[in-house]
Protein backbone atom coordinates (compact mmCIF):
# COMPACT_ATOMS: atom_id res chain seq x y z
CA UNK A 1 0.00 0.00 0.00
CA UNK A 2 2.73 2.23 0.50
CA UNK A 3 3.92 1.92 -3.11
CA UNK A 4 1.05 3.00 -4.31
CA UNK A 5 1.30 6.35 -1.78
CA UNK A 6 4.75 7.28 -3.59
CA UNK A 7 2.73 6.59 -6.74
CA UNK A 8 -0.20 8.99 -5.98
CA UNK A 9 2.50 11.09 -5.01
CA UNK A 10 3.95 11.60 -8.30
CA UNK A 11 1.03 11.05 -10.50
CA UNK A 12 -0.51 14.92 -8.21
CA UNK A 13 3.06 16.32 -9.18
CA UNK A 14 2.77 15.69 -12.68
CA UNK A 15 -1.20 16.96 -12.89
CA UNK A 16 -0.24 20.44 -10.81
CA UNK A 17 2.92 20.82 -13.18
CA UNK A 18 -0.06 20.98 -16.02
CA UNK A 19 -1.71 23.69 -13.91
CA UNK A 20 1.06 25.90 -12.57
CA UNK A 21 4.69 25.82 -11.58
CA UNK A 22 5.53 23.57 -8.77
CA UNK A 23 7.07 25.04 -5.66
CA UNK A 24 10.79 24.45 -5.08
CA UNK A 25 9.60 21.69 -2.84
CA UNK A 26 7.49 19.75 -5.12
CA UNK A 27 9.86 19.99 -7.93
CA UNK A 28 12.52 18.47 -5.68
CA UNK A 29 10.51 15.62 -4.97
CA UNK A 30 9.60 15.11 -8.44
CA UNK A 31 13.13 15.26 -9.45
CA UNK A 32 14.50 13.13 -7.11
CA UNK A 33 11.79 10.89 -9.05
CA UNK A 34 13.16 11.72 -12.66
CA UNK A 35 16.07 11.42 -11.46
CA UNK A 36 16.26 7.79 -9.97
CA UNK A 37 16.29 5.75 -13.20
CA UNK A 38 16.09 6.17 -17.24
CA UNK A 39 12.98 4.54 -17.31
CA UNK A 40 11.77 7.15 -15.13
CA UNK A 41 12.86 9.95 -17.63
CA UNK A 42 11.31 8.69 -20.61
CA UNK A 43 8.14 8.35 -18.84
CA UNK A 44 8.02 12.07 -17.50
CA UNK A 45 8.47 13.17 -20.87
CA UNK A 46 6.07 10.97 -22.56
CA UNK A 47 3.45 12.10 -19.65
CA UNK A 48 4.48 15.62 -20.40
CA UNK A 49 3.74 15.89 -24.15
CA UNK A 50 0.09 16.42 -24.45
CA UNK A 51 0.28 15.57 -27.78
CA UNK A 52 0.04 11.59 -26.60
CA UNK A 53 -3.12 12.43 -24.39
CA UNK A 54 -5.78 12.49 -27.10
CA UNK A 55 -4.68 8.83 -28.67
CA UNK A 56 -4.43 7.09 -25.21
CA UNK A 57 -7.90 8.72 -23.91
CA UNK A 58 -9.04 7.37 -27.89
CA UNK A 59 -7.29 3.75 -26.61
CA UNK A 60 -9.55 4.12 -23.04
CA UNK A 61 -12.51 4.97 -24.75
CA UNK A 62 -12.64 1.24 -26.73
CA UNK A 63 -12.60 -0.58 -23.13
CA UNK A 64 -17.14 -0.34 -22.61
CA UNK A 65 -17.26 -0.01 -18.99
CA UNK A 66 -21.16 1.09 -19.87
CA UNK A 67 -21.44 -2.44 -21.32
CA UNK A 68 -19.09 -4.11 -18.59
CA UNK A 69 -21.22 -2.20 -16.17
CA UNK A 70 -24.60 -3.66 -17.01
CA UNK A 71 -22.90 -7.28 -17.43
CA UNK A 72 -22.01 -7.12 -13.88
CA UNK A 73 -24.98 -5.68 -12.81
CA UNK A 74 -27.19 -8.55 -13.89
CA UNK A 75 -24.71 -10.88 -12.24
CA UNK A 76 -24.33 -8.96 -8.78
CA UNK A 77 -28.60 -8.77 -8.74
CA UNK A 78 -28.19 -12.85 -8.58
CA UNK A 79 -26.18 -12.75 -5.66
CA UNK A 80 -28.11 -10.28 -3.72
CA UNK A 81 -31.62 -11.74 -4.46
CA UNK A 82 -29.96 -14.96 -2.45
CA UNK A 83 -28.55 -13.20 -0.38
CA UNK A 84 -31.91 -11.57 0.22
CA UNK A 85 -33.73 -14.61 0.43
CA UNK A 86 -31.56 -15.59 3.42
CA UNK A 87 -32.83 -12.53 5.79
CA UNK A 88 -36.41 -12.68 4.15
CA UNK A 89 -37.98 -12.13 7.56
CA UNK A 90 -36.07 -9.97 9.45
CA UNK A 91 -35.74 -7.40 5.65
CA UNK A 92 -39.74 -7.75 5.74
CA UNK A 93 -39.98 -6.47 9.25
CA UNK A 94 -37.51 -3.70 8.54
CA UNK A 95 -38.88 -3.27 5.61
CA UNK A 96 -42.53 -2.65 5.60
CA UNK A 97 -42.44 1.24 7.44
CA UNK A 98 -40.43 1.93 4.56
CA UNK A 99 -42.72 0.70 1.85
CA UNK A 100 -45.62 2.24 3.61
CA UNK A 101 -43.63 5.30 3.74
CA UNK A 102 -42.33 5.63 0.28
CA UNK A 103 -45.80 5.15 -1.28
CA UNK A 104 -47.51 8.13 0.83
CA UNK A 105 -44.12 10.20 -0.43
CA UNK A 106 -45.13 8.82 -4.17
CA UNK A 107 -48.91 9.53 -3.73
CA UNK A 108 -47.43 13.09 -2.49
CA UNK A 109 -45.08 13.38 -5.73
CA UNK A 110 -47.59 12.05 -8.34
CA UNK A 111 -50.06 15.66 -6.84
CA UNK A 112 -47.27 17.65 -7.11
CA UNK A 113 -46.36 16.42 -10.62
CA UNK A 114 -50.20 17.48 -11.75
CA UNK A 115 -50.02 21.21 -10.76
CA UNK A 116 -48.43 23.31 -13.61
CA UNK A 117 -45.49 24.78 -11.64
CA UNK A 118 -43.89 28.02 -12.64
CA UNK A 119 -41.05 27.16 -15.25
CA UNK A 120 -37.36 28.53 -14.84
CA UNK A 121 -36.00 29.85 -18.13
CA UNK A 122 -32.59 30.90 -17.31
CA UNK A 123 -29.80 29.42 -15.62
CA UNK A 124 -27.58 30.84 -13.12
CA UNK A 125 -24.35 28.62 -11.91
CA UNK A 126 -23.21 28.65 -8.46
CA UNK A 127 -20.74 30.60 -6.94
CA UNK A 128 -16.74 29.61 -7.67
CA UNK A 129 -13.16 30.49 -6.07
CA UNK A 130 -12.86 33.81 -6.41
CA UNK A 131 -11.21 36.43 -4.34
CA UNK A 132 -9.26 39.52 -4.07
CA UNK A 133 -6.12 39.91 -2.00
CA UNK A 134 -5.18 43.44 -1.02
CA UNK A 135 -1.12 43.22 -0.02
CA UNK A 136 0.17 45.50 3.07
CA UNK A 137 1.42 48.14 0.17
CA UNK A 138 -1.92 48.50 -0.63
CA UNK A 139 -1.59 46.63 -4.07
CA UNK A 140 -4.21 44.58 -5.00
CA UNK A 141 -4.31 41.38 -6.56
CA UNK A 142 -7.27 39.14 -8.16
CA UNK A 143 -6.55 35.60 -7.11
CA UNK A 144 -9.26 34.07 -9.70
CA UNK A 145 -7.16 35.20 -12.53
CA UNK A 146 -3.08 35.19 -10.98
CA UNK A 147 -3.63 31.25 -10.38
CA UNK A 148 -0.03 31.29 -10.75
CA UNK A 149 0.84 33.68 -8.37
CA UNK A 150 4.30 32.82 -5.88
CA UNK A 151 5.94 35.72 -3.67
CA UNK A 152 8.23 36.05 -1.07
CA UNK A 153 6.86 38.48 1.54
CA UNK A 154 9.55 38.40 4.19
CA UNK A 155 10.74 35.50 4.10
CA UNK A 156 7.00 34.02 4.48
CA UNK A 157 6.11 32.46 0.72
CA UNK A 158 2.71 33.04 -0.95
CA UNK A 159 1.17 30.34 -2.93
CA UNK A 160 -1.74 30.80 -5.23
CA UNK A 161 -3.58 27.89 -5.81
CA UNK A 162 -6.65 26.64 -7.78
CA UNK A 163 -9.34 27.25 -4.93
CA UNK A 164 -6.74 28.32 -2.49
CA UNK A 165 -3.97 30.94 -1.30
CA UNK A 166 -1.42 29.39 1.16
CA UNK A 167 1.13 31.74 3.29
CA UNK A 168 4.24 29.01 4.19
CA UNK A 169 7.27 30.11 6.30
CA UNK A 170 9.89 28.06 5.31
CA UNK A 171 12.52 28.35 7.88
CA UNK A 172 11.61 28.80 12.34
CA UNK A 173 9.76 31.89 12.55
CA UNK A 174 11.05 34.74 13.51
CA UNK A 175 10.61 38.00 14.79
CA UNK A 176 9.95 40.37 12.39
CA UNK A 177 10.19 44.01 13.31
CA UNK A 178 6.94 44.91 12.38
CA UNK A 179 3.72 42.91 11.89
CA UNK A 180 2.68 43.33 7.87
CA UNK A 181 -0.92 42.49 7.21
CA UNK A 182 -2.88 41.43 3.67
CA UNK A 183 -6.24 41.14 3.26
CA UNK A 184 -8.69 39.10 1.70
CA UNK A 185 -12.24 40.18 0.36
CA UNK A 186 -14.39 37.47 -1.52
CA UNK A 187 -17.62 39.08 -3.28
CA UNK A 188 -20.89 37.70 -3.83
CA UNK A 189 -21.00 34.49 -5.54
CA UNK A 190 -17.14 33.69 -4.33
CA UNK A 191 -15.39 31.47 -1.76
CA UNK A 192 -11.95 30.44 -1.07
CA UNK A 193 -9.41 28.70 1.29
CA UNK A 194 -6.94 30.66 3.28
CA UNK A 195 -4.19 29.03 4.84
CA UNK A 196 -2.08 30.98 6.96
CA UNK A 197 1.29 30.87 7.84
CA UNK A 198 0.90 29.03 11.19
CA UNK A 199 -0.86 26.45 9.12
CA UNK A 200 -4.32 27.38 10.26
CA UNK A 201 -6.65 27.00 7.69
CA UNK A 202 -9.43 29.72 6.71
CA UNK A 203 -12.55 28.77 4.61
CA UNK A 204 -14.14 32.12 3.70
CA UNK A 205 -17.97 32.29 2.40
CA UNK A 206 -19.22 34.58 -0.14
CA UNK A 207 -19.13 38.58 0.77
CA UNK A 208 -16.26 38.44 3.20
CA UNK A 209 -13.11 39.95 4.16
CA UNK A 210 -10.44 39.15 6.37
CA UNK A 211 -7.26 40.87 7.59
CA UNK A 212 -4.58 38.79 8.93
CA UNK A 213 -0.35 39.18 9.30
CA UNK A 214 1.56 37.82 6.54
CA UNK A 215 3.67 35.86 9.75
CA UNK A 216 2.16 36.00 13.14
CA UNK A 217 3.41 37.59 16.30
CA UNK A 218 5.64 34.55 18.65
CA UNK A 219 3.07 35.76 21.49
CA UNK A 220 -0.44 35.97 20.38
CA UNK A 221 -2.09 35.38 16.99
CA UNK A 222 -4.96 37.77 15.65
CA UNK A 223 -6.91 38.14 12.42
CA UNK A 224 -9.90 40.41 11.75
CA UNK A 225 -12.64 38.95 10.36
CA UNK A 226 -13.95 42.42 8.68
CA UNK A 227 -17.29 41.14 7.60
CA UNK A 228 -19.24 38.02 6.28
CA UNK A 229 -18.59 34.04 7.32
CA UNK A 230 -15.49 31.81 7.65
CA UNK A 231 -14.89 28.75 9.10
CA UNK A 232 -11.62 27.80 11.29
CA UNK A 233 -9.69 24.86 11.64
CA UNK A 234 -7.19 26.16 14.28
CA UNK A 235 -3.51 24.98 14.45
CA UNK A 236 -3.02 24.20 18.02
CA UNK A 237 -0.29 26.48 19.88
CA UNK A 238 0.27 26.76 23.36
CA UNK A 239 2.39 29.66 23.71
CA UNK A 240 0.34 31.83 21.57
CA UNK A 241 -3.42 31.97 21.47
CA UNK A 242 -5.50 32.65 18.47
CA UNK A 243 -7.99 35.46 18.28
CA UNK A 244 -10.68 36.14 16.20
CA UNK A 245 -12.01 39.97 16.16
CA UNK A 246 -14.80 41.20 14.89
CA UNK A 247 -16.76 44.35 14.63
CA UNK A 248 -18.71 43.20 17.88
CA UNK A 249 -17.05 40.66 19.92
CA UNK A 250 -13.34 38.63 19.86
CA UNK A 251 -12.95 34.99 20.25
CA UNK A 252 -10.12 33.55 21.88
CA UNK A 253 -9.21 30.11 21.17
CA UNK A 254 -6.23 27.51 21.51
CA UNK A 255 -6.53 24.99 19.02
CA UNK A 256 -9.82 23.79 17.72
CA UNK A 257 -12.54 24.82 14.81
CA UNK A 258 -15.62 26.60 14.61
CA UNK A 259 -17.97 29.09 12.36
CA UNK A 260 -18.29 32.20 12.61
CA UNK A 261 -21.09 34.32 10.78
CA UNK A 262 -20.76 38.01 11.23
CA UNK A 263 -22.38 39.77 8.24
CA UNK A 264 -23.09 43.46 8.77
CA UNK A 265 -26.01 43.06 7.52
CA UNK A 266 -27.37 40.52 9.80
CA UNK A 267 -28.71 41.53 13.26
CA UNK A 268 -27.51 38.54 15.02
CA UNK A 269 -23.61 37.45 15.06
CA UNK A 270 -22.76 33.78 15.69
CA UNK A 271 -19.96 31.20 16.62
CA UNK A 272 -20.68 27.70 16.35
CA UNK A 273 -18.32 25.39 17.97
CA UNK A 274 -17.29 21.87 16.32
CA UNK A 275 -14.16 20.68 18.11
CA UNK A 276 -11.96 22.15 21.27
CA UNK A 277 -12.77 25.07 23.40
CA UNK A 278 -13.15 29.23 22.84
CA UNK A 279 -14.19 31.80 24.83
CA UNK A 280 -16.19 34.86 23.77
CA UNK A 281 -15.51 38.23 24.49
CA UNK A 282 -17.92 41.19 23.80
CA UNK A 283 -16.41 44.71 23.12
CA UNK A 284 -16.80 47.57 25.64
CA UNK A 285 -18.56 44.61 27.90
CA UNK A 286 -16.67 42.52 30.91
CA UNK A 287 -18.87 39.85 29.76
CA UNK A 288 -17.23 36.54 28.73
CA UNK A 289 -18.42 33.07 28.01
CA UNK A 290 -17.06 29.53 26.84
CA UNK A 291 -18.50 27.47 24.53
CA UNK A 292 -18.41 23.80 24.11
CA UNK A 293 -18.52 21.11 20.99
CA UNK A 294 -22.38 21.56 19.51
CA UNK A 295 -22.58 24.71 21.12
CA UNK A 296 -23.84 28.00 19.19
CA UNK A 297 -23.27 31.60 21.10
CA UNK A 298 -25.73 34.28 19.25
CA UNK A 299 -25.08 37.87 20.18
CA UNK A 300 -27.23 40.06 19.64
CA UNK A 301 -28.65 43.33 20.42
CA UNK A 302 -29.94 42.16 23.83
CA UNK A 303 -26.59 40.08 24.53
CA UNK A 304 -24.71 36.49 24.21
CA UNK A 305 -26.92 33.67 24.29
CA UNK A 306 -25.60 29.78 23.98
CA UNK A 307 -27.82 27.26 23.14
CA UNK A 308 -26.95 23.42 21.71
CA UNK A 309 -27.46 23.41 18.17
CA UNK A 310 -26.93 20.58 15.35
CA UNK A 311 -23.38 21.89 14.04
CA UNK A 312 -23.74 20.37 10.26
CA UNK A 313 -26.18 22.55 9.52
CA UNK A 314 -24.17 25.61 10.20
CA UNK A 315 -20.64 24.25 8.43
CA UNK A 316 -22.72 22.78 5.33
CA UNK A 317 -21.45 25.90 3.41
CA UNK A 318 -17.98 24.53 3.73
CA UNK A 319 -18.89 21.16 2.90
CA UNK A 320 -20.18 21.33 -0.01
CA UNK A 321 -23.77 21.81 0.49
CA UNK A 322 -26.81 24.13 1.20
CA UNK A 323 -28.65 23.12 3.52
CA UNK A 324 -31.57 24.90 5.42
CA UNK A 325 -33.51 23.25 8.24
CA UNK A 326 -37.18 24.33 8.72
CA UNK A 327 -36.01 28.23 7.85
CA UNK A 328 -37.51 31.42 6.43
CA UNK A 329 -37.69 32.04 2.97
CA UNK A 330 -36.11 35.69 3.78
CA UNK A 331 -33.26 33.55 5.60
CA UNK A 332 -32.44 31.39 2.99
CA UNK A 333 -32.66 33.69 -0.05
CA UNK A 334 -30.24 35.91 2.12
CA UNK A 335 -27.94 32.89 1.68
CA UNK A 336 -28.77 32.09 -1.82
CA UNK A 337 -28.28 35.67 -2.85
CA UNK A 338 -24.73 35.74 -1.43
CA UNK A 339 -23.68 32.49 -3.67
CA UNK A 340 -25.07 32.65 -6.71
CA UNK A 341 -25.01 36.86 -6.58
CA UNK A 342 -28.94 36.87 -6.98
CA UNK A 343 -31.16 39.92 -5.80
CA UNK A 344 -34.57 39.01 -4.47
CA UNK A 345 -37.93 40.62 -4.54
CA UNK A 346 -41.17 39.54 -2.89
CA UNK A 347 -43.95 40.01 -3.80
CA UNK A 348 -46.45 39.23 -0.71
CA UNK A 349 -44.56 40.32 2.18
CA UNK A 350 -45.93 37.36 3.96
CA UNK A 351 -43.87 34.85 2.06
CA UNK A 352 -40.94 36.13 3.74
CA UNK A 353 -41.86 34.09 6.40
CA UNK A 354 -42.92 31.07 4.98
CA UNK A 355 -40.75 28.04 6.20
CA UNK A 356 -38.74 25.43 4.03
CA UNK A 357 -35.84 22.60 4.43
CA UNK A 358 -33.63 22.21 1.58
CA UNK A 359 -30.32 19.90 1.20
CA UNK A 360 -28.72 20.21 -1.79
CA UNK A 361 -25.05 20.03 -3.45
CA UNK A 362 -23.56 23.61 -3.21
CA UNK A 363 -22.28 23.27 -6.72
CA UNK A 364 -25.69 22.90 -8.68
CA UNK A 365 -27.65 25.67 -10.74
CA UNK A 366 -30.03 27.63 -8.74
CA UNK A 367 -32.35 26.07 -10.62
CA UNK A 368 -32.19 22.51 -8.53
CA UNK A 369 -32.39 24.64 -5.38
CA UNK A 370 -35.93 26.90 -6.37
CA UNK A 371 -36.83 23.52 -7.88
CA UNK A 372 -36.72 21.54 -4.63
CA UNK A 373 -38.66 24.79 -3.26
CA UNK A 374 -41.58 24.64 -5.89
CA UNK A 375 -42.30 21.24 -5.42
CA UNK A 376 -43.70 21.86 -1.79
CA UNK A 377 -46.45 24.08 -3.83
CA UNK A 378 -45.79 26.99 -1.04
CA UNK A 379 -44.36 29.16 -3.26
CA UNK A 380 -43.23 29.57 -7.11
CA UNK A 381 -40.80 31.84 -8.70
CA UNK A 382 -39.67 33.56 -11.81
CA UNK A 383 -36.37 34.60 -12.84
CA UNK A 384 -35.84 38.01 -14.82
CA UNK A 385 -32.41 38.52 -15.74
CA UNK A 386 -30.14 38.34 -11.82
CA UNK A 387 -33.65 39.19 -9.99
CA UNK A 388 -35.36 36.08 -8.49
CA UNK A 389 -39.55 37.16 -7.79
CA UNK A 390 -41.09 35.00 -5.12
CA UNK A 391 -44.69 35.04 -6.03
CA UNK B 1 -12.53 13.90 0.04
CA UNK B 2 -16.03 14.03 0.95
CA UNK B 3 -16.99 12.50 -1.76
CA UNK B 4 -14.21 9.90 -1.96
CA UNK B 5 -15.58 8.78 1.69
CA UNK B 6 -19.03 8.62 0.25
CA UNK B 7 -18.03 6.67 -2.56
CA UNK B 8 -15.98 4.27 -0.05
CA UNK B 9 -19.11 3.58 2.15
CA UNK B 10 -21.32 2.72 -0.84
CA UNK B 11 -18.50 0.22 -1.95
CA UNK B 12 -18.35 -1.47 1.52
CA UNK B 13 -21.58 -1.30 1.77
CA UNK B 14 -21.66 -3.93 -1.87
CA UNK B 15 -24.27 -0.93 -3.28
CA UNK B 16 -24.69 -1.00 -6.82
CA UNK B 17 -24.63 2.95 -7.25
CA UNK B 18 -21.15 2.84 -5.81
CA UNK B 19 -19.91 0.22 -8.31
CA UNK B 20 -21.07 2.48 -11.33
CA UNK B 21 -19.09 4.88 -10.15
CA UNK B 22 -16.21 2.16 -9.93
CA UNK B 23 -16.76 1.21 -13.58
CA UNK B 24 -16.99 4.47 -15.14
CA UNK B 25 -13.79 5.40 -13.08
CA UNK B 26 -11.83 2.39 -13.23
CA UNK B 27 -12.94 0.13 -15.75
CA UNK B 28 -11.12 1.81 -18.96
CA UNK B 29 -7.84 2.20 -16.85
CA UNK B 30 -7.86 -1.32 -15.55
CA UNK B 31 -8.03 -2.87 -19.02
CA UNK B 32 -5.68 -0.63 -20.36
CA UNK B 33 -3.29 -1.40 -17.33
CA UNK B 34 -4.20 -5.32 -17.73
CA UNK B 35 -3.26 -5.28 -21.66
CA UNK B 36 0.11 -4.30 -20.90
CA UNK B 37 0.52 -8.14 -19.84
CA UNK B 38 -1.03 -9.26 -23.15
CA UNK B 39 -2.30 -7.56 -26.01
CA UNK B 40 -6.23 -9.41 -26.49
CA UNK B 41 -9.24 -7.06 -25.40
CA UNK B 42 -11.64 -10.00 -24.80
CA UNK B 43 -9.27 -11.64 -22.54
CA UNK B 44 -8.22 -8.49 -20.90
CA UNK B 45 -12.06 -7.15 -20.37
CA UNK B 46 -12.38 -10.68 -18.86
CA UNK B 47 -10.09 -10.63 -16.36
CA UNK B 48 -10.92 -7.02 -15.28
CA UNK B 49 -14.60 -7.90 -14.98
CA UNK B 50 -13.77 -10.85 -12.70
CA UNK B 51 -12.09 -8.88 -10.54
CA UNK B 52 -14.84 -6.59 -9.60
CA UNK B 53 -17.24 -9.72 -9.50
CA UNK B 54 -15.12 -11.11 -7.02
CA UNK B 55 -14.46 -7.66 -5.14
CA UNK B 56 -18.03 -7.54 -5.24
CA UNK B 57 -18.74 -11.03 -3.57
CA UNK B 58 -15.49 -11.30 -0.88
CA UNK B 59 -16.09 -9.31 2.34
CA UNK B 60 -13.41 -6.83 1.59
CA UNK B 61 -13.82 -3.13 3.44
CA UNK B 62 -11.78 -0.68 2.42
CA UNK B 63 -10.64 2.25 4.62
CA UNK B 64 -9.74 4.87 1.77
CA UNK B 65 -9.86 5.15 -1.80
CA UNK B 66 -5.85 4.73 -1.68
CA UNK B 67 -6.90 1.34 -0.67
CA UNK B 68 -9.46 0.05 -3.16
CA UNK B 69 -7.35 1.62 -5.58
CA UNK B 70 -3.97 -0.42 -4.52
CA UNK B 71 -6.65 -3.31 -4.16
CA UNK B 72 -7.90 -3.10 -8.20
CA UNK B 73 -4.33 -2.68 -9.79
CA UNK B 74 -3.26 -5.44 -7.61
CA UNK B 75 -5.75 -7.71 -8.51
CA UNK B 76 -5.87 -7.18 -11.99
CA UNK B 77 -1.71 -7.71 -12.15
CA UNK B 78 -2.30 -10.76 -9.88
CA UNK B 79 -4.97 -12.29 -11.88
CA UNK B 80 -2.81 -11.05 -15.45
CA UNK B 81 -0.06 -12.94 -14.28
CA UNK B 82 -1.85 -15.80 -13.07
CA UNK B 83 -3.47 -15.99 -16.40
CA UNK B 84 -0.03 -15.90 -18.09
CA UNK B 85 1.01 -18.81 -16.50
CA UNK B 86 -2.26 -20.59 -17.67
CA UNK B 87 -1.72 -19.83 -20.84
CA UNK B 88 2.27 -19.16 -21.15
CA UNK B 89 2.08 -19.49 -24.89
CA UNK B 90 0.17 -16.22 -24.46
CA UNK B 91 2.76 -14.45 -23.84
CA UNK B 92 6.72 -14.37 -23.86
CA UNK B 93 7.44 -13.32 -20.49
CA UNK B 94 9.66 -16.01 -18.72
CA UNK B 95 8.45 -17.79 -15.44
CA UNK B 96 11.18 -20.63 -15.89
CA UNK B 97 13.62 -18.22 -13.79
CA UNK B 98 10.73 -17.20 -11.12
CA UNK B 99 11.63 -14.03 -10.81
CA UNK B 100 10.12 -11.68 -8.21
CA UNK B 101 7.32 -10.51 -9.54
CA UNK B 102 8.05 -6.64 -8.80
CA UNK B 103 11.44 -6.76 -11.15
CA UNK B 104 9.24 -8.48 -14.09
CA UNK B 105 9.80 -5.72 -16.70
CA UNK B 106 7.09 -4.79 -19.31
CA UNK B 107 7.71 -2.75 -22.29
CA UNK B 108 10.68 -1.86 -20.33
CA UNK B 109 8.59 -0.49 -18.06
CA UNK B 110 8.69 -1.03 -14.40
CA UNK B 111 5.43 -1.91 -12.84
CA UNK B 112 5.37 1.38 -10.80
CA UNK B 113 6.28 3.51 -14.20
CA UNK B 114 3.40 1.58 -15.49
CA UNK B 115 0.51 2.42 -12.95
CA UNK B 116 1.90 5.83 -12.89
CA UNK B 117 1.32 6.37 -16.77
CA UNK B 118 -2.40 4.84 -16.02
CA UNK B 119 -3.00 6.97 -13.19
CA UNK B 120 -2.21 9.93 -14.52
CA UNK B 121 -4.26 9.20 -17.65
CA UNK B 122 -7.15 8.13 -15.73
CA UNK B 123 -7.20 11.34 -14.02
CA UNK B 124 -7.65 13.13 -17.19
CA UNK B 125 -9.57 10.80 -18.97
CA UNK B 126 -12.17 10.75 -15.82
CA UNK B 127 -12.30 14.69 -15.94
CA UNK B 128 -12.70 15.26 -19.78
CA UNK B 129 -15.51 12.56 -19.68
CA UNK B 130 -17.23 14.94 -18.00
CA UNK B 131 -17.32 17.62 -20.75
CA UNK B 132 -19.99 18.06 -23.70
CA UNK B 133 -19.33 16.40 -26.82
CA UNK B 134 -18.59 19.29 -28.07
CA UNK B 135 -15.94 20.88 -25.62
CA UNK B 136 -14.50 17.14 -25.23
CA UNK B 137 -13.87 17.77 -29.03
CA UNK B 138 -12.29 21.25 -29.00
CA UNK B 139 -9.91 20.39 -26.32
CA UNK B 140 -8.70 16.89 -27.87
CA UNK B 141 -8.05 18.95 -30.79
CA UNK B 142 -6.19 21.65 -29.25
CA UNK B 143 -4.04 18.98 -27.04
CA UNK B 144 -2.95 17.16 -30.70
CA UNK B 145 -1.44 20.98 -31.21
CA UNK B 146 -4.28 22.13 -33.23
CA UNK B 147 -4.18 26.07 -33.40
CA UNK B 148 -7.91 28.03 -32.61
CA UNK B 149 -7.88 28.77 -36.32
CA UNK B 150 -7.37 25.04 -37.31
CA UNK B 151 -10.29 24.30 -35.03
CA UNK B 152 -12.76 26.33 -36.27
CA UNK B 153 -11.93 25.71 -39.91
CA UNK B 154 -11.90 21.90 -39.10
CA UNK B 155 -15.52 22.07 -37.08
CA UNK B 156 -16.67 24.64 -39.22
CA UNK B 157 -17.69 27.52 -36.30
CA UNK B 158 -15.90 30.80 -35.20
CA UNK B 159 -12.93 31.74 -33.72
CA UNK B 160 -14.28 33.36 -31.24
CA UNK B 161 -16.55 30.48 -30.72
CA UNK B 162 -13.72 28.17 -30.63
CA UNK B 163 -12.00 30.65 -28.04
CA UNK B 164 -14.88 30.71 -25.25
CA UNK B 165 -16.02 27.13 -25.65
CA UNK B 166 -11.85 26.29 -24.94
CA UNK B 167 -11.81 28.56 -21.72
CA UNK B 168 -14.99 26.93 -20.48
CA UNK B 169 -13.78 23.79 -21.13
CA UNK B 170 -10.67 24.16 -19.34
CA UNK B 171 -12.44 25.96 -16.12
CA UNK B 172 -14.41 22.71 -15.81
CA UNK B 173 -11.40 20.58 -16.24
CA UNK B 174 -9.77 22.82 -13.70
CA UNK B 175 -12.36 22.42 -11.42
CA UNK B 176 -12.55 18.93 -11.99
CA UNK B 177 -8.85 17.66 -10.98
CA UNK B 178 -7.98 20.56 -8.83
CA UNK B 179 -9.96 19.08 -5.99
CA UNK B 180 -7.26 16.28 -5.87
CA UNK B 181 -4.78 18.49 -6.01
CA UNK B 182 -6.43 20.69 -3.35
CA UNK B 183 -6.14 18.11 -0.92
CA UNK B 184 -3.28 17.14 -1.80
CA UNK B 185 -1.66 20.09 -0.70
CA UNK B 186 -2.70 20.03 2.24
CA UNK B 187 -2.01 17.39 3.32
CA UNK B 188 1.76 17.96 2.06
CA UNK B 189 1.72 20.42 4.47
CA UNK B 190 1.04 18.18 8.01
Amino acid sequence: MDRFKQIDKIVKLLLIKRERALTEHEQETLNDWVNESEGNHALYDDLMDETKIPRKLDDLVQFDQQKAFREFERVAKQTKVRKLYRNAFKYAAILIPFVIASWLIIQQNREVKETPIATVVSEIGPGSSKAILKLADGSVVDLEVKKDLIADLDGIVVQNGPKEILYSSQETPQKHEEIQYNEIQIPRGGEYLLILSDSTKVWLNSETSIKYPVAFASNVREVYLQNGEAFFDVKKNKNSPFIVHTSKMAINVLGTSFNIRAYSDEPELTTTLITGKVSIKQLDSDQSSNLLPNQQASLSATGIAIKNVDVNKYIAWKNGRILFEDNTLEEIFKDLSRWYDIDVEFKKPASRQLRFSVDVERYENLSQVLDILELTKKADFNIVENTIIVN
Amino acid sequence: MEKGANILELINQKRIDGYKYLYANFYPSLCSFASSFFKQNDLVEDIVQDVFIRLWRSDSKFNSTRALKSYLYFSVKNACLNSIRDNSKLSDIDFSSDKEIQTIVLEDKSIEQLLIEEEFYRQIHVAIEKLSPERKRIILLSLEGFSNKEIAEELDISINTVKSLKLRAYSVLRKELSWSVLLFLIKMMK
